[in-house]
């Protein structure tokens, strides 16, 4: 291999980097900018499951929804009262009144045996996915 | 808006602007460090003691190669993102960082920070973290768990509730600030608390404040705190998704391995 080619190597992985990079920026301005927000959430792998606790502070629990398909878990979920920070330049003019989010299932969970748990007074919920046996 | 410093110390290639007399009297007894980690406990614990305490504001740190061309407007003032707080009985001081620290740039700032706090007399270099556990959910009270480079601290910690952090990988600036205090024979003190790992916790915050009120005898009433739980975790999303990027840069996953040499 000679030095063009790894170069051109190494300029193609830096332009699909900032792609990927701009990207996932676009998105989240996109959706902030329509008062949408990706709610922060941690995934735990246990030998026989997988746990997903999402944080949903102001999130009105009541009107939540959960999907789940083979591939993903969608979650949306209306905020009690939308939120504005004003003094926030770039978002003074913006309500967060909603949370959104889609995550990957990983393939070996097994999503007809989901369980979701709510805890109200911290504005949490978990998923639990069994894995397939 | 803060004028030009009174002084600014080099140490290693960092900066610190002081806008107060770091020897009048009485010398703080205490610095409190408080950098971007797990849960986000050390960041909320010390910003609302900065606002309770109404600290000031005397110094600020910069650097430019170990930190970012970054620059946070307060009031309209620009300042740099890593800050030196003081109350006005001058009983300790803070540094906080309002980023995460680049993984690169933790020893030199953590050995800096320590040569400081040599310099300006503290006689305790203390701070509050969280202790990521995978059943956070589940716990009703999170234990509070206390590291130090010295033997005389874990006594003073035998009676009560807060255990001493017998086995473990702690990793970040505040395992650097462990070594470095031991090798330099400082006292450092660290309070772990049971907290999610990227997830802002507001609860595991006021614990921490409790334990390091306990310590230092400084009184922080945490009810607003608590009160503000669901405000403050909004805010402090973004800062959380750089943390997690940064403590994964720096390998935090490692705290939950039992250490080879267990005992």
């Amino acid at each position: 291999m000679s030095f063009r080619d790894v170069f051109d190597r190494i300029r193609k992985r830096m332009r699909d980097l900032m792609e990927e990079f701009e990207a996932e920026i676009e998105e989240e301005l996109s959706q902030t900018y329509s008062g949408i927000i990706q709610p922060l959430y941690t995934v735990t792998e246990y030998p026989d499951r997988y746990e997903i606790v999402l944080d949903l502070p102001y999130g009105d629990l009541n009107a939540l929804s959960v999907k789940i398909s083979e591939s993903s878990l969608k979650i949306e979920c209306d905020l009690v009262k939308e939120v504005k920070f004003e003094k926030w330049s770039i978002h003074r003019n913006v309500s967060f009144k909603r949370y959104k989010v889609e995550l990957k299932i990983p393939s070996d969970a097994d999503i007809s045996g989901a369980a979701i748990t709510r805890d109200p007074s911290k504005h949490l919920i978990k998923v639990v996915l069994p894995k397939k046996k | 808006m803060l004028g030009r410093p009174r002084r600014t110390l080099m140490f290693n290639e960092l900066q610190i602007h002081e806008y107060y007399d770091a020897y009048a009297s009485p010398t703080p007894k205490y610095m409190i460090l408080c950098l971007p980690d797990v849960g986000l406990v050390s960041s909320i614990a010390c910003r609302h003691i900065v606002m309770e305490k109404k600290l000031g504001l005397v110094g600020e740190i910069d650097s430019p190669t170990l930190l970012p061309p970054i620059s946070v407007i307060h009031d309209s003032s620009p300042i740099s993102p890593v800050q030196l707080y003081m109350p006005e009985d001058r009983g300790f001081l803070m540094v906080l960082s309002e980023i995460p620290l680049p993984p690169a740039s933790v020893f030199s700032f953590v050995d800096a920070v320590s040569n400081y706090a040599d310099e300006v007399g503290v006689e305790y270099l203390l701070a509050v973290t969280g202790l990521a556990v995978p059943n956070r959910l589940e716990l009703e009270k999170p234990q509070v768990f206390v590291a130090s480079s010295k033997e005389e601290v874990y006594a003073s910690f035998k009676e009560g509730d807060i255990e001493a952090l017998r086995e473990g990988f702690i990793v970040g600036p505040y395992a650097l600030l462990l070594k470095e205090g031991r090798r330099k024979g400082f006292s450092t003190v660290i309070f772990l608390v049971e907290s999610f790992l990227d997830i802002p916790d507001p609860e595991a915050a006021a614990f921490g404040i409790a334990a390091l009120s306990r310590f230092a005898g400084i009184q922080v009433d945490t009810k607003k705190l608590l009160e503000e739980a669901e405000l403050i975790k909004l805010r402090t999303r973004d800062l959380m998704r750089q943390t997690r990027k940064a403590m994964m840069d720096m390998q935090k996953q490692m705290e939950r391995q039992m250490p080879l040499m267990y005992m």
